[in-house]
Order: structure tokens, then C-alpha cells, then sequence
């Protein structure tokens, strides 16, 4: 399997918004404030 | 996504939370995430905002149909994994990123295509090396 490319300390996490299940905003901020978090983007659901 | 739901008690020994973004609805990201049993949140970026500031193209025809992408789904296929509906944005490139307590992106992947995306081992690796650094 080819390795994942690593990458360094790239700066602050950029002020965006997801949606939950309700389709209320969630603010990214307001998940790595509660503690480190991985974020994992999927290609697509299904 | 399986992988991450079988990785998640070494998540949790490492205090880590996993957040799993799909180009969907969220309503259709926490409907397929509760179907799957997924002990992660689920949320949605159906405008593709999200991945665009992450980085996070619009794949080519060549990053969605390769070799590696063929193989990947070959491999899936024969150990049980069946590709269901197809929902949201097909054509979005993977990715992860590790984000600490303080808002900064200590760590992230760009998939180079449809399947290059880091296994959870990857992730539990980046953050070991945060954590010594």
C-alpha cells in the first residue's frame, strides 16, 4: 500500500460550519474545543 | 469506515474524538453513520465548503478511475464490503486531518485519489508523533 503522505503543523483550522443530523450548523471550532479530534473526510456516503 | 468503527477503543484510549465528514446532507451523513453502528460523529458538508477549505478537490476522471482505485474496490468487494447508494458528491477527493485542542491542524493527508485515504493506524501514528514532538 503506498504511505500517506505526512504533513507538518499547517496553521490554524479554518472557520467553517458542518451540518448535523437536524441540519443545524456546527461550527468546527466548537469540536476541537472540547479536546483534539481527527477529521475524516469520506469520499461519499453509500 | 469500518476500519475507523474497529479502531475506535484506541481512539478513545488516546482521548482523540472522530469526526467523519461526508459531502452529503447531515441528515444523510448520521442516517448511513447510525445504520453502520458508527460510534463517531457524523456530520455533513453538502456544499462542499468544508472540503474545499481543507484542500480537498474535485477529483479527475483519473483519480476516480485508476489501477489503485480498481484494486482498492476489487479487494473491498472480496472481503464483503458492498457499495451501496451512492450519496452526495461522488467526485470529492478524501482526506484527514488532526486538529488539536487549541484549533491547529497538526496533521492531514490529501488523497491523491478516490481510494488513498489513511488508515486508522495512520491517524493513531500521526498523533503518537504530535504527542513526542
Amino acid at each position: 500500500m503506498q504511505s500517506p503522505e505526512m504533513a507538518g503543523p499547517e496553521g490554524p483550522a479554518p472557520e467553517i460550519r458542518f451540518e448535523d443530523g437536524g441540519g443545524s450548523p456546527v461550527p468546527l471550532s466548537s469540536l476541537w474545543k472540547q479536546g483534539p479530534l481527527a477529521l475524516v473526510f469520506m469520499r461519499h456516503l453509500g | 469506515m469500518a476500519q475507523l468503527r474497529r479502531a475506535w477503543p484506541l481512539f478513545q484510549d488516546k482521548k482523540i474524538r472522530v469526526v467523519a465528514v461526508s459531502p452529503a446532507e447531515g441528515a444523510a451523513a448520521e442516517a448511513v453513520c447510525g445504520m453502520l453502528g458508527s460510534p463517531f460523529i457524523c456530520l455533513g458538508d453538502p456544499a462542499g465548503k468544508a472540503y474545499d477549505a481543507f484542500g480537498l478537490v474535485q477529483a479527475e476522471v483519473s483519480q476516480l478511475i485508476n489501477f489503485r482505485t480498481f484494486s482498492r474496490g476489487l479487494w473491498a468487494m472480496l472481503r464483503g464490503h458492498r457499495h451501496g447508494q451512492t450519496i452526495g458528491d461522488r467526485s470529492r477527493l478524501p482526506g484527514a486531518f488532526i486538529i488539536d485542542g487549541e484549533g491547529t491542524i497538526r496533521w492531514g493527508h490529501r488523497g491523491r485519489d478516490a481510494a488513498d485515504h489513511p488508515t486508522a493506524q495512520d491517524l493513531l501514528n500521526a498523533w503518537d508523533g504530535i504527542q513526542r514532538a
